[in-house]
């Protein structure tokens, strides 16, 4: 709780910094307040509390993601840089639009009240879509803010549907009062019961882009400044996946039997969908897309398996997956701007010779999201994959989420190859500020220590 | 039984359709007879004695012109417009207290046709809805002058909302009361809101002067730049019921002003006369029959302001118009609330 | 007062019923009796006189939307208000709480109405409540005699006219 109203309070205060001439303090600013945030959600460590009435509740397990999503944040700020360099005049709306976007999927991840769980949807969804139209001058980001937000709205029109047949079925929006009627009435209260489910599951698919909601997908990241694509795809996706596993484990539990066949076919489609896609795709930028997509069918393969081992798994794998993608995203933005905009796999010819720093980062970060041993790509499959063999039955899915990873290791390498096996067309080194390059290698070594030792995470929940 | 009560409530309905449609008819002569008298003519007097018949000669006028409908515009909304412009019209003037309660027979009857505890909140939310009429009217003519004089009705009526809204509030925080009535019996005598709220009372007189579109306000409808404004299409009876719309608007808005700020019906020493009856019935009629004539007094008082400030001061620019609303009156009414809240905890 | 038939937002309901009938009343008769004899001429769409070009449903101004969403934040702000307003002064919880439910309200709206200004003032510096000044554009011209002249002209018909 003290993080959302720290969050609000900041967001507004960032605001009005913005209006100094100077807007080199807001950086520094953002990173100290995210960081007071970061903190100040530690406390809520083994101390459960409830607010509201019981509609939000600060639990381990919010606690735990909360703080993921924080550093995520954190970690993907200071590559913002280029803004402050060209004296962006919406700098300062672009850093509180975060920040209260964070509030957002902060109360995602701790509501116990179908309402919270709303409105912390569209409070992470309303900033994003402005943060995908922010570069005003640029068509593709008019496009994809418009079609995120055409889309959005409409599925949040889908799951507010399936809320409200929940609430016509049970009576009650919170998770405990619909898990007891579900619980009485074997899992499957009637038809409006099930078919708010079913829409509930549709409009978070949506969110999280599982296949087949995953539509907009491609061409929002593209369009999207990179920046804010990577916050899309880690902190919003991450929300997005905690939020569903909360909303299934609180409320869904005794239903398990009602939306397993649906879930399970949209994670089998959402894996081969992501990696299918992500291979044919020559943008890199269209390929991280993809690859989120296929990411978020691991992250729904652990709630698939649906056991105790489920929320560490997930937050583990979020971890990783946050971790590689900023990288990722970072070394792209960092590429594409310095080679003419230029975001397809050749732009990152010879970048192993002009800068090997970023080279590696991004080969480590590929490395991760691939899943190969010693980094925490590797723990984060691992988990998700002992999660799901403990049911026997579902051994068939953990055979194609392996076939899928190693579909991934190609496109992976990709680039890998490009950075260091092609001679590089323009061998100017690209510039990267000193902060930001600390960053990177931060992040680097954060990724490798979680593949030596995972249990600094996997144990928390 | 109910048949009666439901006889009642149409007389009460009818009458108070008639008192407003006189008035509002009689406003559009006096508003010519006030506009010779600042200007120094005449103003109308060939129809009856005085020109008393002008208002009847112009209602014929509005019935027997030749009416057009431009080919281009949506017919539907077009007739919609006008209609729900003078609806509304109409509705607001519900709730209004004339009079504390007469007895006749002894049965008590409230001069006022509806009482709802939430009266206030009704002809607040009622006369906001009148800014739909302007804007479907002038969006339906398809003409450029109706649109851009729609859209500024539209932008103007929600700026002035808003401080109206909170000037609102600072008198409920008082009355701790949504209800006319009450508001109306707790100003007994000489206790009225004015003294209290003198700054809400000027906040909230320039919004109705905005919600009502007259002049310094009347920038939806001016005719240097916009030639008639939302209704430059318009013609006949249609025309008719947009400009009779704005008349039964001023009368509502003075009827609000005089009942919220000036103490309705109240009056000075009106228990002391209640008191010099030795019949407590008869007192109270005569007290009540002098108050309904006291509240009428003070809404024909408001009625003439209007008139007086529209032939007194210039039309503002519409920078200016919304400089004022946005960044004078809501500043000054959250003030004002907050001076409200003080002021109840500190002397009360 | 007594047990009424209708309740009171029945009556209301009376009220609107008796305002359409009225209004459709109006219209009917005056299409009753007024002549009707269009003509292409007199439909086509007024533009001073001159033939109008293309159509009015256009794009329109954007500060129009702007401060449409800003009114939409501010009205819910006063719907909460309204509410809050009506129970602010209540005399039983003031005396209830020895005053301290009277501050503790005002307080808690204050901070209330208080995120709001903030609102009001970012959405202030911002400009979005500017409106354009319109650029009135003097009109000038060169003229041999210098203003001088006038004004002593005029003084002295001034002096003429006291005089």
């Amino acid at each position: 709780m003290t993080s959302i109203i720290l969050l609000s309070i900041f967001g507004i205060i960032n605001l009005f910094v913005g209006f100094m001439k100077s807007k080199r303090i807001l950086l520094p600013l953002s990173l100290l307040f995210l960081a007071v945030v970061f903190g100040a959600n530690l406390f809520s460590w083994n101390e459960a509390q409830s607010y509201f009435n019981h509609m939000l509740t600060i639990d381990n397990y919010a606690v735990a993601f909360t703080g993921i999503m924080v550093l995520a944040t954190l970690l993907l700020l200071p590559f913002s840089q280029h803004y402050i360099e060209e004296a962006n005049e919406n700098l300062a709306e672009f850093y509180s639009l975060l920040l209260f976007s964070l509030v957002g999927a902060i109360m995602m991840v701790s509501y116990e009240n179908m309402l919270m769980l709303f409105i912390g949807i569209e409070i992470l969804s309303i900033a994003m879509y402005v943060l995908a139209g922010s570069d005003k001058r640029r068509l593709r980001s008019n496009e994809a803010a418009l079609k995120y937000f055409l889309m959005g709205a409409f599925f949040t029109g889908v799951l507010l549907f399936g809320i409200v047949l929940i609430y016509g079925a049970t009576g009650s929006f919170y998770l405990t009062d619909i898990a007891a009627t579900a619980a009485v009435n074997d899992g499957t209260v009637n038809a409006m019961f099930t078919l708010g489910l079913l829409l509930l599951v549709i409009g978070i698919s949506f969110k999280i882009s599982a296949a087949p909601f995953h539509f907009w997908a491609p061409d929002v990241y593209e369009g999207t400044p990179t920046l804010f694509t990577s916050y899309m795809s880690t902190v919003v996706k991450i929300a997005g996946v905690a939020a569903f596993y909360k909303l299934m484990a609180a409320a869904f539990a005794a239903s398990y039997a009602a939306w397993f066949p649906t879930l399970i076919a949209i994670t089998v489609l959402t894996l081969v969908v992501g990696n299918i896609g992500a291979v044919v795709q020559t943008n890199f930028k269209r390929m991280l897309a993809y690859s989120s997509v296929s990411h978020a069918g691991y992250l729904l393969m652990a709630l698939v398996a649906f056991n105790e081992r489920s929320d560490a798994s997930i937050l583990f794998y979020s971890l990783s997956y946050a971790l590689a993608t900023i990288v990722a995203f970072a070394v792209l933005q960092y590429v594409s701007e310095q080679r003419n905009g230029d975001e397809t796999y050749a732009a990152f010819n010879g970048l192993g010779k002009t800068n090997p720093l970023l080279a590696f980062a991004m080969t480590v970060a590929m490395c991760s999201l691939s899943g190969i041993p010693l980094t925490a790509g590797f723990f984060g499959k691992l988990f998700v994959f002992t999660a799901v063999v403990q049911d026997a039955r579902l051994m068939w899915l953990v055979v194609v989420a392996v076939l899928m990873a190693a579909v991934g290791i190609y496109y992976y390498f990709k680039v890998v190859i490009a950075m260091y096996m092609q001679p590089a067309a323009d061998a100017a080194k690209i510039r990267i500020g000193s902060f930001a390059s600390f960053m990177l290698i931060f992040i680097t070594v954060f990724t490798i220590l979680l593949g030596i030792a995972p249990a600094l995470v996997s144990d928390l929940l | 039984m109910e048949s009666v009560e439901l006889i009642y409530k149409a007389v009460y309905i009818l009458v108070i359709f008639g008192i407003t449609l006189l008035i509002a008819t009689y406003s559009t002569y006096a508003e010519r007879k006030v506009a010779a008298f600042i200007q120094d003519r005449v103003g109308p007097n060939r129809a009856g004695p005085f020109g008393l018949m002008q208002p009847l000669a112009d209602a014929g006028k509005m019935f027997f012109k030749e009416e057009f409908i431009p080919a281009k515009s949506n017919r539907m909304l077009f007739i919609i417009g006008p209609g729900i412009a003078m609806i509304v019209a109409c509705m607001s003037s519900a709730v209004i207290p004339f009079g504390d309660m007469l007895i006749i027979g002894g049965r008590e009857i409230y001069l006022q046709a509806i009482e709802v505890n939430i009266g206030m909140l009704y002809i607040f939310g009622v006369v906001s809805l009148g800014v739909y009429g302007l804007m479907i009217g002038g969006w339906a003519s398809n003409n450029k002058f109706s649109l851009l004089g729609a859209i500024r009705a539209a932008s103007q009526n929600i700026s002035y909302e808003l401080a109206m809204g909170m000037s609102i509030i600072a008198i409920l925080m008082m009355t701790g009361s949504l209800s006319l009535r009450e508001i109306a019996e707790q100003q007994a005598g000489f206790n009225w809101n004015i003294w209290y709220q003198p700054l809400g009372f000027i906040i909230f007189l320039t919004c109705s002067f905005a919600e009502t579109n007259r002049t310094p306000f009347d920038l939806p409808e001016c005719e240097t730049e916009l030639i008639g404004g939302y209704h430059t299409e318009y013609s006949s009876m249609k025309l008719g019921l947009y400009l009779f719309a704005e008349y039964i608007n001023i009368f509502v808005a003075s009827a609000v002003m005089a009942t919220l700020y000036f103490g309705a019906y109240n009056f000075p020493f009106m228990e002391n006369l209640r008191e010099a009856f030795s019949d407590p019935v008869v007192g109270n009629n005569v007290v009540t029959l002098i108050g309904v004539a006291v509240m009428f007094a003070k809404i024909f008082f408001f009625i003439f302001f209007f008139m007086w400030v529209r032939w007194t001061l210039p039309r503002f620019r519409y920078d200016q118009l919304m400089k004022l609303g946005w960044q004078i009156l809501i500043p000054l009414a959250i003030l004002n609330i907050l001076l409200t809240g003080g002021g109840i905890l500190l002397f009360d | 007062m007594a047990e009424t038939y209708t309740s009171d937002f029945g009556t209301i309901l009376l009220f609107l019923i008796g305002s359409v009938i009225f209004v459709m009343l109006g219209l009917f008769t005056a299409k009753l009796i007024r002549p009707h004899r269009p003509n292409p001429e007199k439909l086509t769409t007024y533009e001073s006189g001159e033939e109008p070009i293309g159509n009015a449903w256009v794009q329109f101004n954007p500060r129009f939307y702007v401060v449409a969403l800003i009114f939409i934040i501010f009205d819910v702000e006063l719907a909460f208000l309204f509410p809050w307003a009506t129970v602010f002064g209540r005399r039983e919880l003031i005396e209830a709480t020895n005053g301290a439910w009277g501050w503790f309200s005002l307080i808690e709206m204050f901070i209330f109405i208080g995120i709001l200004i903030l609102g009001l003032a970012y959405a202030w510096a911002k400009g979005h409540l500017d409106w354009i000044k319109p650029k009135p554009i003097l009109p000038q011209s060169r003229s041999g005699i210098p203003p001088d002249v006038y004004r002593q002209f005029n003084a002295r018909q001034e002096a003429k006219r006291e005089a």
